[in-house]
């Protein structure tokens, strides 16, 4: 299953990538929205998980461009967000993401997510 | 007049009416004159309805008169006719050869002609002007008809014939007269009677049109007055409704200078005021939602920025235990490095928290600035050495470069050390492989010190330029990530330097580098107007440093200066002693200033301090008059006036003290020595012995700032009786992180102050004068010592004398201020 990792904070990106190998997940690197546009434009990936916080084009940009451009492939977007406020899944829902997890992320949760979508969209 | 023309015109004329109708009369002049005018035409119809009365009375007399002279003129005419008639009789008589008349017939004819007389002049009464001649002519042709009737009736005896013919001639005569009377009275009364009714007529009808006008002039005022104060009232309800529904910007226009033009006004003032009012409360309202918008901003950059780092602890935490849990052989070198990962994290977060209420503090005022002298240089060096693995990190280098030898700078040593390590950091991480130059000068022009940091790093645009200072702001979103940092620290910086009453700002060019610079001000300002404290602000940290430096500026280019003292209570006289002393001032103390005089004037005395609180005042006056004394007899001598006041209760007392001792001299400077007044030292007191110590706590932090506690001897409480204090004493500055050591007796005391750098003892006073003499002795060398290793540092230390208050036996000095705090000049 090739995951695509947009998060541009190395600690995060390490951690989060190291554990989901370690679930049987083949995961794929971007550090900010350019990069991730580029590396779907590569290869389609079963799942997107997308920081909003991004350099470059932030996530709602990146989840909208992705949207526009693989409209027909329906690739399933988490957003990932350190912000909680209200309001912000909302927005992430907006920009095209089909669901949302706030950071601190707990894995659990977001594995069953991860899980979910990507038996839904097949 | 005014013709009612086409529409226009009509317009114009009621334009022209209402320009022209309302002079500008007030409200009671337009009424008053309105009653007058009803008044006047009042009396005006009863004048003329009077002269119609009189003038009908007159007609009706005329007619009285007109007929009574007809009924008279009537039976005059009868009379004279009998008279004539009977004449006729005797003639006839005599002609028939009949007697002669006897005396009763005679006498009866001439009485009748008498009362013909009469009758004829009472005729005269109803004579008019125009009736007049004829009257007379009437009177003189009877007159003449009365003496030959008289005359027939006297001789009828004697003579035979008389002439009865000229007598019968003569009465024709006199009817014709009396009928021309008559004729001419009717013509004059009916003359007279037409005038009246004319005249009648004519006041008739100016009645009438007095009336008339009267009624109109009452109705027309009346609805003047109701349309003209029904509109005004009506101009301002309406202006009051609208004003009411909120248009507070509505004025209400002023047409005329009465009491409704008053009220105009008045209401006009109101909705300004409201206006200013409302404009407040909006512009507070408009405050607070921003503050409450860039509180809710914070609090969301807040959660960001704490879960970022967060997300790291817990995420590799988790891996790790699963890894500990589920894998049999461990990657050492990998799971050492995800520890140092959660650490630094961990790391991150400390200094984010440290921050973020480093800011709370400073927004919310309590943020102190502690200030003292220390070489910039010096500490500058400091920094950079602290600083030097992180620029080897990049492969920096960093250089220190001043312009010339620079004074020492009075500051706070803590924040400034913080600022540039902050600075420095930034130049750091964002420089590679570069030159850090970190420049100071002194500005002897602007009297300023300038601080430069300047690096040849990434450098900023100057949109980003714009918001550095913000909390929570870098340069771009994926600088934290790149470089760490928890965009603070610039925010932080520029508080401290403006709480440091200087200022820092920013230069920077896209990949040139960007240099930051600290301007901070030589001379601290002092926040007080006057050299008397309010009592508000003697608990402001820094006082008692600005005191000593300004007892230093006044007292710094006097030689053999003498101080003369003078106090009431034995306690303050021992505590001034012992800091002067060591001051290396030749001190005298001086009971009674008139009588020492002059010994005083030959040592030179230069200066005086004195004790001055609210019962004092009239001797400090005093005092200070005969010192004027002194300085007139010798114009070379020069003295400053130092006044030092404690006791002093309240704000008021305070005041006129400050108020004496400025009139009493314009040389007055300051006080030296700051007591803090008495009725904090029984606050204190009463927080020691009722168990509330956050009281004295405060205070206590008030004297040295957070960061800045360290050791605290206690003396003088160990005996039964203020055993508990003691106590109370020791668990309470513990609890505030101050090292505290209580002396068992003096010389244990003294030990301890040996031994270690003490900042602060507590004395209580109702020790023994000599014990206390020593502790300070051995205080005050403790201190030299201290300050010949430190040259830099200045010291800040405070004498507490605590008093219990409830002993008998420290009665003697019961009076003394409970508590008594000075700062003690740096020996040396």
């Amino acid at each position: 299953m090739d995951i695509l990792l947009v998060e541009d904070n190395e600690l995060n990106r390490d951690m989060l990538s190291r554990r989901l190998e370690r679930k049987g997940f083949s995961v794929r690197h971007a550090e900010d929205g350019e990069q991730a546009l580029n590396e779907v434009d590569r290869a389609i990936p079963a799942l997107i998980l997308l920081d909003m916080n991004l350099p470059v084009m932030d996530g709602w940009e990146t989840s909208m461009a992705i949207r526009e451009k693989h409209a027909d492939k329906n690739i399933p977007i988490i957003a990932l967000t350190a912000h909680a406020m209200t309001g912000d899944r909302e927005k992430a829902m907006q920009a095209g993401c089909d669901d949302y997890a706030t950071k601190p992320v707990d894995f659990k949760v977001l594995l069953e997510k991860i899980d979910n979508l990507i038996a839904n969209s097949q | 007049m005014l013709k009612r023309g086409s529409k226009p015109e009509h317009m114009n004329i009621r334009d022209t009416l209402r320009r022209v109708r309302i002079p500008r009369f007030s409200l009671r002049i337009r009424l008053f004159l309105s009653i007058f005018a009803i008044v006047s035409l009042f009396t005006l119809t009863n004048i003329t309805y009077q002269i119609s009365g009189d003038n009908r009375n007159q007609r009706l007399d005329n007619l009285q008169k007109a007929v009574q002279g007809q009924l008279s003129s009537v039976t005059i005419r009868q009379e004279l006719d009998n008279a004539q008639k009977q004449i006729l009789v005797i003639e006839a008589l005599r002609g028939a050869g009949e007697d002669e008349l006897d005396d009763d017939e005679i006498n009866a004819g001439l009485e009748r002609i008498k009362s013909l007389e009469d009758s004829i002049s009472l005729l005269d009464r109803y004579t008019y002007p125009e009736s007049e001649g004829s009257y007379q002519a009437l009177v003189t042709s009877f007159e003449k008809l009365a003496s030959m009737w008289k005359t027939y009736y006297e001789d009828s005896n004697q003579t035979e014939n008389t002439d009865t013919k000229e007598l019968e001639e003569t009465y024709r005569k006199t009817l014709n007269r009396l009928a021309s009377f008559e004729s001419l009275e009717v013509i004059a009364a009916e003359k007279q009677t037409t005038d009246l009714q004319a005249l009648s007529r004519f006041t008739d009808r100016v009645t009438l049109i007095i009336y008339l006008f009267t009624i109109l002039l009452t109705v027309g005022l009346g609805y003047l007055l109701i349309r003209y104060t029904t509109s005004a009232l009506r101009n301002l309800q309406i202006g009051t409704e609208r004003i009411g529904r909120g248009n507070l910007d509505y004025h209400i226009p002023v047409r005329s200078n009465d009491e409704i033009g008053d009220l105009t006004h008045a209401f006009n003032d109101m909705s300004d005021k409201l206006r200013n009012a409302m404009a407040q409360v909006q512009q507070s309202k408009e405050k607070a939602d921003q503050a409450n918008r860039a509180k809710t901003n914070f609090l969301a950059n807040m959660s960001h920025e704490l879960r970022t780092p967060l997300n790291a602890i817990i995420g590799y935490s988790e891996m790790n235990i699963e890894f500990f849990r589920e894998e049999d052989e461990l990657d050492q070198t990998q799971t050492i490095e995800d520890l140092q990962r959660i650490l630094n994290s961990g790391r991150h977060l400390l200094q984010l928290i440290n921050d973020v209420l480093d800011l709370a503090k400073i927004e919310s005022g309590n943020m102190t600035i502690f200030n003292e002298s220390f070489s910039s240089i010096d500490l500058l060096e400091e920094v950079t050495s602290t600083m030097m693995p992180l620029a080897n990190k990049n492969n920096n280098r960093i250089l220190i470069d001043s312009e010339g030898e620079l004074p020492a700078i009075y500051s706070d040593s803590v924040k400034f050390r913080q600022i540039f390590i902050n600075l420095l950091s930034n130049a750091c991480k964002f420089t590679k492989d570069g030159e850090i130059v970190v420049k100071a000068k002194l500005d002897a022009r602007k009297n300023n010190f300038v601080y430069e940091v300047k690096d040849t790093g990434i450098g900023m645009t100057p949109e980003q330029l714009e918001n550095i200072f913000d909390a929570f702001v870098q340069a771009d979103h994926s600088t934290s990530k790149n470089y760490g940092g928890t965009g603070l620290g610039l925010a932080i910086c520029r508080e401290f330097t403006e709480l440091m009453q200087g200022s820092l700002d920013v230069k920077s060019a896209e990949g040139v580098g960007t240099s930051f610079i600290v301007t901070l001000p030589t001379t601290v300002q002092q926040k007080r107007a006057s050299t008397v404290i309010p009592t508000s602000n003697q608990q402001e940290l820094d006082l008692p440093d600005d005191e000593r430096e300004a007892v230093a500026d006044i007292l710094a280019d006097e030689e053999d200066i003498l101080i003369l003292l003078r106090c009431s209570k034995e306690i303050t006289n021992l505590l001034y002693t012992h800091c002067f002393q060591h001051e290396n001032y030749d001190l005298a103390i001086v009971e009674d200033l008139s009588r020492q005089l002059p010994t005083l004037q030959n040592r030179g005395a230069s200066g005086l301090v004195h004790e001055l609180d609210a019962s004092s005042r009239k001797t400090f006056t005093q005092s200070w008059s005969e010192l004027l004394l002194i300085l007139h007899s010798d114009s070379s001598n020069h003295c400053n006036l130092v006044a030092a006041y404690h006791q002093i209760t309240t704000d008021k007392q305070l005041k006129s003290t400050g108020k004496t001792a400025s009139t009493a001299g314009a040389a007055i400077k300051l006080s030296p020595l700051q007591f803090v007044h008495e009725e904090l030292g029984e606050q204190l007191e009463k927080t020691i012995l009722h168990g509330e110590p956050s009281l004295l706590i405060q205070r206590l932090r008030r004297l040295n700032p957070v960061g800045r506690r360290g050791q605290v001897v206690v003396a003088g409480y160990q005996n039964v009786e203020h055993q508990h204090i003691g106590e109370r004493l020791q668990i309470e500055l513990s609890a505030e992180a101050w090292h505290c050591h209580q002396g068992k007796d003096v010389g244990e005391v003294c030990q301890l102050l040996q031994s270690a750098k003490t900042d602060l003892v507590l004395i209580n006073p109702a020790i023994a004068e000599n014990d206390i003499r020593q502790i300070l002795d051995e205080w005050f060398k403790a201190t030299q010592n201290y300050a010949k290793s430190h040259p830099n540092r200045r010291l800040n230390i405070f004498i507490v004398a605590l008093q219990s208050g409830t002993d008998s036996a420290s009665a003697r000095l019961l009076e003394t201020p409970a508590y008594e705090l000075f700062p003690i000049i740096k020996a040396g």
